[in-house]
């Protein structure tokens, strides 16, 4: 298990034209953009739009990967049921839609919540596709995160990897042993692989203890990612990633 | 089911965040003190445990399906302080990393599903010890515990929104819509969790927290809580 789980190059990752911006204005310049969005109010579907606009063009420059964007949209779905539910359980006044009596504000508050999501998914995604997880964990230092939790952060996002293999392993066997088309048993089962899971994860901790105690200093300082120096033309990044927010204002002012 | 963007009001969501910063600082603290220099490597290979234990999804129907949710889980496993740690930092990877969960409702998710979880899932858990002699019983209670934190959640995220969602739907319901699915991933999280806690405490008793300590071991924060009689240590078999 070396650094470069975390480190090296992803190699899933595109370098698009918003990679080697520093990633503490992207960090930050996403959260102003999606705090804008979450102020807009539902009644104005134009500004809505208009910020969905802006986080796909962000999302097209930052080479996001459709598919993945369409994967994650899938968390939308029990927001579409809120939204219909919104819009039958809402106050007056109604409206008819194709014979069904829907309630004019829950309406707009279902669809407003599931555009919000929407916006706030596409927006994260152009983030995480331009960003690598370390880049991403040192913007956050860099903006006030504090060191404990910036190490923390970066040792989860290493040790996940490990544990996925780990449980994909453990369940294999699990499953060999336990073959059965019932539910119940893979149910079952797959506790159970959770379980032995957690068994070795607390030993792997004590091994990257240890690990850390040999190679000198304690349990946190080979591990903590550095927060570096900022990054070239940091100015013009922080403009960059303002942008959005910044169209995202004026959207709501304009289109309301 | 993390709380999206928008759903919860601005300043509703701004003071669930400086409650959770709040929170997960004294755990922090709290967590560091309990667990000496384990404080970094045990937190973060739960918090990446919690992310994976997630991947184990088990269809409900109508295309949709349900999880782990883990905090109760994890609670009872590693305490709550450094429970609430780890959950800090998979809400934080879930809304950074997988655009799961709002960017703006991150303190409030860590209220749902950190704080009041794990609270309720460990209170509940030292009320009833007396009761909970055999490991049997110890992974029963403990999954109940878990299902009634993940109500708990049920209830703050009912009241997040009663404070700060919208006034276009009548609050009872919500409150009934999301009580309502929460029962069933409730019933969910305390089977898996009593499963998932029955396997560990077969496999090493030791290293739930929760439950009182038969023998003594090495760690210093284990010093025997009562004179609970130690239960035969069965050796694990065969099967993981």
């Amino acid at each position: 298990m070396s650094a470069s789980h975390v480190a090296g190059p992803a190699p899933d990752r595109l370098r698009s034209p918003l990679t080697p911006l520093a990633p503490e204005a992207k960090v930050v310049g996403l959260v102003a953009f999606l705090v804008v969005v979450a102020v807009t109010p539902a009644s104005a579907p134009w500004a809505l739009a208009a910020q969905a606009t802006v986080a796909a063009a962000v999302a097209v420059v930052a080479l996001v990967e459709w598919r993945a964007v369409a994967g994650r949209l899938a968390l939308d779905l029990p927001l579409a049921v809120l939204a219909l539910s919104y819009a039958v359980a809402g106050r007056g006044p109604y409206v008819e839609v194709a014979g069904l009596a829907l309630s004019r504000p829950g309406l707009h508050a279902g669809l407003g919540i599931m555009a919000k999501a929407t916006i706030g998914i596409v927006a994260v995604s152009a983030l995480a596709a331009s960003t690598s997880v370390p880049d991403t964990i040192a913007g956050l230092a860099r903006v006030g995160a504090p060191a404990w939790f910036r190490q923390l952060l970066a040792l989860s996002a290493r040790q996940l990897q490990v544990l996925r293999a780990d449980l994909a392993r453990i369940r294999q066997a699990v499953a060999v042993r336990t073959a059965s088309p019932r539910r119940a048993v893979a149910l079952v089962a797959g506790a159970r692989s959770l379980g032995s899971l957690f068994v070795r994860s607390t030993e792997r901790a004590d091994t990257l203890r240890l690990a850390a105690e040999l190679r000198g200093g304690d349990a946190t300082s080979p591990l903590a990612v550095a927060a570096g120096a900022p990054a070239r033309r940091a100015a013009a990044a922080w403009v960059l990633a303002l942008v959005p927010a910044v169209v995202a204002v004026m959207a709501s002012v304009v289109l309301r | 089911m993390h709380i999206p963007d928008g759903w919860i009001d601005l300043p509703t969501s701004a003071t669930a965040a400086v409650v959770a910063t709040g929170a997960v600082g004294v755990a922090a603290r709290r967590a560091g003190a309990a667990l000496h220099e384990r404080v970094t490597s045990l937190p973060a290979v739960v918090a990446a445990y919690l992310l994976v234990a997630q991947l184990l999804v088990v269809p409900v129907g109508l295309g949709t399906s349900a999880h782990l949710v883990g905090t109760g889980l994890a609670a009872l496993l590693v305490g709550p302080s450094v429970a609430l740690v780890c959950v800090a930092v998979v809400v934080v990877v879930q809304a950074l990393l997988l655009a799961d969960g709002g960017v703006t409702a991150l303190g409030l998710n860590l209220v749902n599903d950190g704080l009041a979880p794990a609270l309720v899932a460990t209170g509940l858990f030292a009320l009833a010890r007396p009761l909970l002699r055999t490991r049997r019983r110890q992974a029963i209670g403990g999954g109940l515990a878990a299902g009634a934190g993940s109500l708990a959640a049920a209830a703050t995220a009912t009241l997040a929104f009663v404070v700060g969602g919208t006034d276009a739907v009548p609050a009872g319901t919500v409150a009934a819509s999301i009580g309502g699915a929460h029962v069933l991933v409730a019933g969910l999280e305390a089977v898996l969790t009593a499963l998932v806690l029955a396997t560990v405490l077969r496999l090493r008793p030791d290293l739930v927290r929760a439950v009182p300590r038969g023998r003594p071991t090495p760690e210093p924060s284990a010093a025997p809580r009562g004179a609970v009689a130690a239960e035969p240590d069965r050796q694990p078999s065969g099967r993981p």
